[in-house]
C-alpha cells in the first residue's frame, strides 16, 4: 500500500498539529467527492477556533529553535523533502486525481512545478546572506540580515493542492518562521501527505501544521494575535476581505485573487502552434487554473480562421475521469461549480 | 460555438462533468467577459489592431497573466514593455513564472506588497534589519596611569 492509498483510505480527515495527526472535536465535517464519479468518497473535519489556537500554539512553541538552526540544516532538511517528494510525486499525484479530477499526468506536472519551489528553498543559506558595508563612519560598520518573522499562515485553493502550498510553506520554513496550511476542504488529502513527509524529512514537530475547515478556521487564523503572516490564493472577492481584515489585525498579508488572462493573436503569428496553445490553456484542467487563458483576442484578418481551428480542436478533446489512460480533460470539482460554471 | 453543457461520460454519468466551451464576438460589457468562470469557457473577442488588444486588456479589472502570439519581435518587445499585467508570455500561454523568479498579478488580481516564491517570497517571509556597529578602542594605545575620567 502506498503513500496516497493509506490517507485515501481514510473515512475522514483530520488535521496535523505538532507533528501527529489529530481529529476534531468540533463535530463539524465536510463531504470530500471524487469529481469523476459523483460519489462521497470520505469526509473531512472543519476545524474549530480552539483547535485553531491550539496549531497556533504548537507552531509558535516550535519558533525560537527553528528560527535559530543554522540556515544550512533547514535547507538540509528540505533537501531530503525534495527526494521524499521525488519519491512519492505518483502517490501524490493519485490523491490529486482522487480529489480534484484533473488528469494524473497534469497532477503529475502540478507536483512537479510544487517541487520546483522546494529546490529553490534548498538555497535559503546563499538567498539570506546580508549586505554589509565597512566604515560607514570613523570606527563604524553597518550589515543588515533578513530574519524570521514567526508563525506564517497559508490558506490555499481546490485548484492546486500540492502546488499553491508550495509557493508558501518551503520558501516560509527555509526562512526560519513556523507554517499552518488551511488548505481548501474539497482536496484535503495531498496537505496531510505533505505534513508526514517533512517530518519523515527531518523536520521538528510543530513547524508545519494543516488545519483543515471553513470560515471559522479562517477567521480564528486572521484574527489570532500569535500569527505574523499570512498568504492567500483564491478568488478577488475573498482574497480582498482577508488582506482588509489581515491588515486591520496587524499581519503581513499576500493574497493572490482571480484572472481573466488574455492570450493575444497577432495576424502574423504562427496560427496552428497559437491555436494549440490556446487549447491547452483554455481548457486544460478544465479552466480551473487561475493562469488559464480564458479570452482569446483575435486581431484583424485572423479572427475567422483562428475560431474554425479552435473548434476543430475542442471537438477532438477527449473528456474522461482522471485517472483513464488518455484522458485530456477531467471533470470539475464539485456539482455547485458545475452548475455556477 | 461550442456548448459543453450536455456532456455525458459513459460509466460516469453522475460525475462533474463539462464539456469544451466556445463563445465568439464577445465584447467587453458582457458579463461573461468581465467575470472569472474558472471553467473550460473561452471567448473571442475580435479586434482591429495592436493598440484596440492593448487597450481591452487594460480596461479589464484583473491583471493576473497575459500572452501575446507572433512572429514579430517589434510587438513583442512593445507588448512586454507596455502590457499592465504581472505575469507575461510571448508564445507562452501559460506564463507561470518559475520557481526562483516570483507569482503575482497586478491590480485586482492580488492585494499586498509582494509576489508569491522566488526573490520575492523570501522577502515576505522575513524582516529586514539593518545594524550599525561601533567598539571603543582596545587597549593597544596602552596602560593609563591617570585617575580614568569621562572623556
Amino acid at each position: 500500500m502506498n503513500a496516497s492509498e493509506n490517507f485515501l483510505a481514510q473515512s475522514l480527515i483530520g488535521n496535523w498539529i505538532d507533528g501527529a495527526l489529530v481529529g476534531s472535536a468540533s463535530g463539524r465535517v465536510a463531504a470530500v467527492f471524487n469529481p469523476a464519479t459523483g460519489a462521497v468518497a470520505r469526509e473531512v473535519v472543519l476545524s474549530s477556533a480552539g483547535e485553531v489556537s491550539r496549531a497556533v500554539e504548537s507552531a509558535a512553541k516550535a519558533f525560537p529553535a527553528w528560527a535559530a538552526t543554522p540556515p544550512i540544516k533547514r535547507a538540509r532538511v528540505l533537501f531530503a523533502f525534495k527526494d521524499w517528494m521525488e519519491r512519492n510525486t505518483d502517490a501524490l499525484a493519485m490523491a490529486i486525481t482522487a480529489e480534484h479530477g484533473k488528469t494524473f499526468d497534469d497532477a503529475k506536472g502540478e507536483v512537479q512545478r510544487g517541487l520546483e519551489v522546494v529546490e529553490f528553498a534548498c538555497g535559503i543559506p546563499h538567498l539570506l546572506k546580508g549586505e554589509y558595508t565597512e566604515q560607514v563612519g570613523s570606527g563604524i560598520d553597518a550589515w543588515s540580515m533578513r530574519q524570521a518573522v514567526g508563525v506564517c499562515v497559508g490558506i490555499t485553493p481546490f485548484n492546486f493542492p500540492v502546488m499553491v502550498p508550495c509557493w508558501m510553506y518551503p520558501v516560509a520554513i527555509a526562512c526560519g518562521n513556523t507554517f499552518i496550511l488551511k488548505p481548501s476542504e474539497r482536496d484535503p488529502t495531498p496537505s496531510l501527505m505533505v505534513a508526514k513527509g517533512l517530518k519523515e524529512s527531518g523536520l521538528p514537530d510543530g513547524v508545519f501544521n494543516v488545519i483543515q475547515g471553513d470560515k471559522e478556521a479562517v477567521d480564528a487564523l486572521l484574527a489570532h494575535p500569535r500569527v505574523a503572516a499570512v498568504s492567500f490564493v483564491g478568488s478577488t472577492p475573498i482574497a480582498k476581505i482577508i488582506h482588509e481584515t489581515a491588515n486591520k489585525n496587524g499581519k503581513r498579508v499576500q493574497a493572490l485573487g482571480g484572472a481573466k488572462n488574455h492570450l493575444v493573436v497577432m495576424p502574423d503569428a504562427d496560427l496552428d502552434q497559437a491555436v494549440d496553445a490556446l487549447i491547452g490553456a483554455a481548457y486544460g484542467s478544465a479552466g480551473e487554473r487561475c493562469m488559464a487563458i480564458s479570452v482569446a483576442v483575435a486581431v484583424g484578418a485572423v479572427a475567422d480562421a483562428l475560431v474554425q481551428k479552435v473548434v476543430q480542436k475542442a471537438k477532438a478533446i477527449r473528456v474522461a475521469p482522471g485517472d483513464a489512460k488518455g484522458a485530456e480533460m477531467g471533470p470539475v470539482v464539485s456539482a455547485a461549480h458545475l452548475e455556477k460554471i | 460555438m461550442l456548448d459543453g453543457r450536455d456532456l455525458k461520460v459513459s460509466g460516469h454519468e453522475k460525475g462533474f462533468y463539462i464539456g469544451p466551451c466556445l463563445f465568439d464576438h464577445v465584447r467587453p460589457e458582457m458579463e461573461i467577459y468581465r467575470e472569472e468562470i474558472f471553467g473550460p469557457v473561452l471567448s473571442v473577442v475580435r479586434v482591429a489592431n495592436f493598440e484596440e488588444a492593448l487597450g481591452l486588456i487594460h480596461g479589464h479589472a484583473f491583471a493576473n497573466g497575459v500572452a501575446l502570439f507572433t512572429r514579430d519581435g517589434d510587438s513583442a518587445r512593445e507588448f512586454a514593455s507596455r502590457i499592465q499585467v504581472g505575469m507575461v508570455g510571448i508564445n507562452v500561454p501559460i506564463p507561470v513564472p518559475m520557481a526562483f523568479h516570483s507569482f503575482g498579478g497586478w491590480k485586482d488580481s492580488l492585494f499586498g506588497d509582494h509576489h508569491i516564491h522566488g526573490p520575492e517570497g523570501v522577502r515576505f517571509y522575513t524582516r529586514y534589519k539593518a545594524v550599525t556597529q561601533r567598539w571603543p578602542k582596545g587597549i593597544r594605545s596602552g596602560a593609563e596611569f591617570v585617575m580614568p575620567t569621562m572623556k
